[in-house]
């Protein structure tokens, strides 16, 4: 298959021979090939509408991909891999790009026999099947869900060149699901029900504690993203969305929610997701994710191939407080700020884009951007953030991140003054 | 937001715990069912529960109060949606049996709730322990390759490399019984007899130097048994430490004067390697001839004054690749090293530096002695060290496997 031979590189030369080009005109005296000669699929039938039952992206596309970093952990059945947000636009992130965590590897779990168990401090404990669940009124909300982990190996220094491997353990899709105080409120919490303990079908038996409030006001029991039914690697068929909140939180495979009168302090909620301070002191319950931008290109996987002129910088924020009115971004490090344009919808508690747009001269960058939320949050810079926590808390690293880019148009990561 | 809401959220929050009825309030307010009344009411007595419980001595309701102080601020997208039903009895779902909750209900909390009867000791611990977890966990919890360390690290959470295990660093031992019934063996959850559980606990606690080696665990002595940590964990508190520092409006031009690369993800390399496109992106750009950016390079060439010139320590760092490395005289001052990275056995806290591959061995070198890498003792020692001594290093301890 021609497409298969044709590698990025190739493809990239052929855009870049072209951009000289347009500098250098009169290269191509006898036309540009892509225009005067006959290209396969101008002449050729493609496949038929049998051919792609379930539709996969273009070949030309195959780079894109969730990768890991196997030097992470100890094996890839406990482990994480990451959003390729540099080869993304917009706010939603596709189904098979989601970035994926698991404890104990990908469950594949039989609708037909999984249930939903409401159990503890209720006053009928009940069990639902996904077609009960699924008579409840549903709703449809576009959140963002980020590991509290994200960007956590950068807290000593710059290490990982790629937006994928700084800032990937993040996507936004729009869930459909039941609210859960429906669910609740079936079972009748009692009044000293105050937290709930939501927990996985998986081999891990994920479990977290939940206060009250925070499941009666706008958790979810998702069972589709993005339209269709939820992937496996996301918990099909059944989840927890928790808006805003840490990621670890939205157990997946959710089969049962107990409900009691103090939280459990389970392994997720001690041992890890708490954050560790330079006193040797560790602040638990750390939930909401602070606001957080990352510019996606150009950055250490995407450089800048077309060479100097007009130059679109673009990347994502969000914040687990609300909304993102607001984006800066700087070229020169942070000496000078402009505020970037923001494009598309802008949903509490999800991703947004924003683009900014600029001549550029061939020189040296130093970019930034810098997330303002809706409660007057600014993203902090990584000093800032490290002065109050120190270095050793893995977790929840929103600071702004910084990629040099050469006179070439290659982007590293960096760390400046 | 707007600014009303803002100066709403800012004056719920000086009001305290009442607040929080008054922004459900507020919050469902903005809804437009006709039922909302009944929805206000429910909600407001909800609050009022809270409110009473808050003077309990419970700590997870201090918990709750913080959580809802500082946390719930920010109530869902007005004008989304209408008319979604008002909380209701859809009388969906059957009634869970006994034996189905007690299936499932195996959680195990600090103050004993959940917790079964049973009982075992250190001897049928370490017994149990050695034919279930010391294939990823070691003999002794010290861990193998990069699966958890369940003993020792005490007194390092304040350290540069804290050593996070059961003993140092975890608040609760009903944490350690939940895990451990819960989601081990790895790849064989829930196979272990409660005995077991309670066994291989009792030896956690032993190679944490908690308890002597004649003790036994069980369900009548469990709550009698603390762990060291558990004082040092407080509830978030950014609210009160971090956002007021972290909000307001920015510096937008001539911010500061000057600006330096300070730190580099290159040198430190450890980003995986790609095996399509980027990295085969950049080497076109590095070395092609023909890329419309040359002729930009040129114009380039005079350093911006906008950012530090690059730093030469990639150049260095070439150098010192390119050189092949004496294993014998690797061997030679070897003793350097193995005097921490022991030359047998691992510890739990000082890692291994044998089998390394050469470049990794001399990159990490390179990056204490230029300070990309920050532990102070392994910078001072990268500093004696120059090119021949390091690349000796690096070819003597790559022929050492573990």
């Amino acid at each position: 298959m021609a497409e298969n031979n044709t590698t990025r590189r190739s493809f990239l030369k052929a855009g870049l021979t072209g951009a000289a080009a347009t500098i250098a005109t009169g290269a191509y005296a006898e036309g540009d090939p892509a225009i005067t000669e006959i290209q396969p699929w101008m002449q050729e039938l493609g496949e038929g509408v049998d051919a792609r039952p379930y539709g996969t992206p273009s070949p030309f596309e195959k780079h894109v991909k969730r990768r890991n970093v196997e030097w992470l952990t100890a094996d890839p059945v406990s482990s994480v891999n990451f959003t390729p947000l540099h080869e993304l636009d917009g706010i939603i992130t596709p189904n098979g790009l989601c970035f994926e965590r698991h404890h104990a590897g990908i469950a594949e779990v039989d609708p037909a026999v999984h249930r939903l168990m409401i159990n503890g401090l209720v006053e009928k404990e009940l069990v639902f099947t996904m077609q009960d669940l699924m008579r409840f009124p549903r709703e449809n909300r576009v959140y963002f869900l980020e590991c509290a982990a994200n960007t956590g190996m950068e807290w000593r220094g710059a290490q990982l060149n790629g937006c994928q491997f700084t800032h990937g353990m993040i996507h936004n899709v729009m869930y459909t699901g039941v609210p859960l105080r429906y669910i609740l409120e079936a079972a009748g919490v009692k009044p000293n029900g105050k937290w709930i303990l939501p927990e996985g079908a998986d081999a891990s038996g994920m479990t977290r504690s939940i206060p009250i409030e925070k499941a009666l006001d706008d958790c979810m029991v998702a069972f589709k993203m993005n339209g269709e039914a939820l992937r496996p690697e996301q918990g099909y068929p059944v989840r927890l969305v928790v808006p805003g909140w840490e990621g670890n939180m939205w157990v997946k495979w959710l089969r049962r929610i107990e409900v009691g009168d103090q939280p459990w302090h389970h392994r997720e909620e001690t041992s890890k997701y708490t954050d560790l301070f330079k006193d040797g002191r560790a602040r638990r319950f750390t939930w909401e994710m602070d606001a957080k931008s990352v510019i996606t290109n150009p950055s250490p996987q995407a450089p800048i191939t077309h060479g100097k002129g007009h130059t679109v910088i673009t990347g994502v924020a969000w914040s687990g407080r609300g909304t993102i009115p607001r984006v800066d971004v700087t070229i020169d490090g942070g000496k000078n700020w402009q505020k970037a344009r923001i494009s598309g919808p802008s949903f509490d508690k999800s991703m947004h884009r924003f683009y900014f747009e600029f001549d550029w001269d061939g020189r040296e960058l130093l970019l930034q951007s810098r997330a303002h939320d809706s409660t007057g949050y600014v993203q902090p810079t990584k000093n800032e953030l490290r002065k109050v926590r120190g270095e050793n808390s893995i977790y929840h690293n929103n600071s702004i991140q910084t990629w040099y880019v050469n006179e070439k148009g290659v982007a590293e990561n960096v760390e400046i003054s | 937001m707007s600014a009303a809401t803002n100066h709403r959220l800012a004056s719920i929050a000086a009001l305290g715990v009442s607040g929080f009825a008054v922004w459900m309030m507020l919050a469902f307010a903005m809804s437009n069912t006709s039922q909302r009344q009944s929805q206000l009411e429910r909600e407001t007595a909800a609050a009022e529960r809270f409110q009473r419980k808050v003077t309990a001595k419970d700590k997870s309701v201090a918990f709750v109060q913080a959580r809802l102080d500082d946390v719930i601020k920010t109530p869902r997208a007005p004008g989304t949606e209408v008319g979604l039903p008002d909380t209701k009895d859809f009388a969906l779902g059957r009634a869970a049996l006994k034996v189905e909750v007690a299936a499932w209900d195996i959680d195990v909390r600090p103050d004993g709730k959940g917790l079964p009867k049973g009982r075992g000791d250190v001897f049928t611990g370490e017994e149990v322990f050695s034919e279930n977890c010391a294939t990823c966990h070691g003999d002794f919890g010290e861990a193998v390759d990069r699966w958890p360390v369940l003993a020792g690290g005490h007194d390092t959470l304040a350290e540069e490399d804290p050593v996070k295990t059961i003993g140092s660093y975890w608040p609760y031992l009903s944490t350690v019984y939940d895990y451990v019934y819960r989601a081990m063996p790895f790849g064989n959850a829930q196979s272990l007899s409660h005995d077991d559980v309670y066994a291989i606990t009792a030896y956690l606690l032993y190679v944490n130097d908690l308890v002597e080696d004649d003790f036994e665990l069980s369900h009548e002595n469990f709550g009698s048994i603390s762990l060291p940590n558990e004082k040092n964990f407080y509830p978030d508190d950014r609210a009160s430490t971090e956002y007021a520092a972290f909000t307001g409006e920015p510096c937008m031009s001539d911010c500061k004067q000057s600006v330096e690369i300070t730190a580099r993800a290159r040198v430190i390399d450890v980003t995986p390697e790609e095996e399509g496109a980027a990295k085969q992106e950049v080497a076109a750009l590095d070395t092609s001839e023909t890329t419309s950016t040359q002729g930009l390079s040129e114009e380039a060439t005079a350093p911006s004054q906008e950012v530090a010139e690059e730093p030469s320590t990639s150049d260095a760092l070439d150098k010192l690749l390119a050189a092949e490395g004496d294993a014998e005289y690797g061997e030679y001052l070897s003793s350097e090293c193995t005097a921490c990275h022991m030359s047998t056995a691992q510890t739990s806290k000082i890692p291994s530096i044998l089998g390394w591959k050469q470049d990794d061995f001399a990159i990490a070198l390179h990056a204490y002695r230029v300070g990309e890498r920050i532990h102070p003792v392994m910078q001072m020692i990268a500093g004696r060290l120059g090119d021949e001594e390091i690349s000796a290093l690096a070819a003597y301890f790559s022929k050492i496997q573990k």
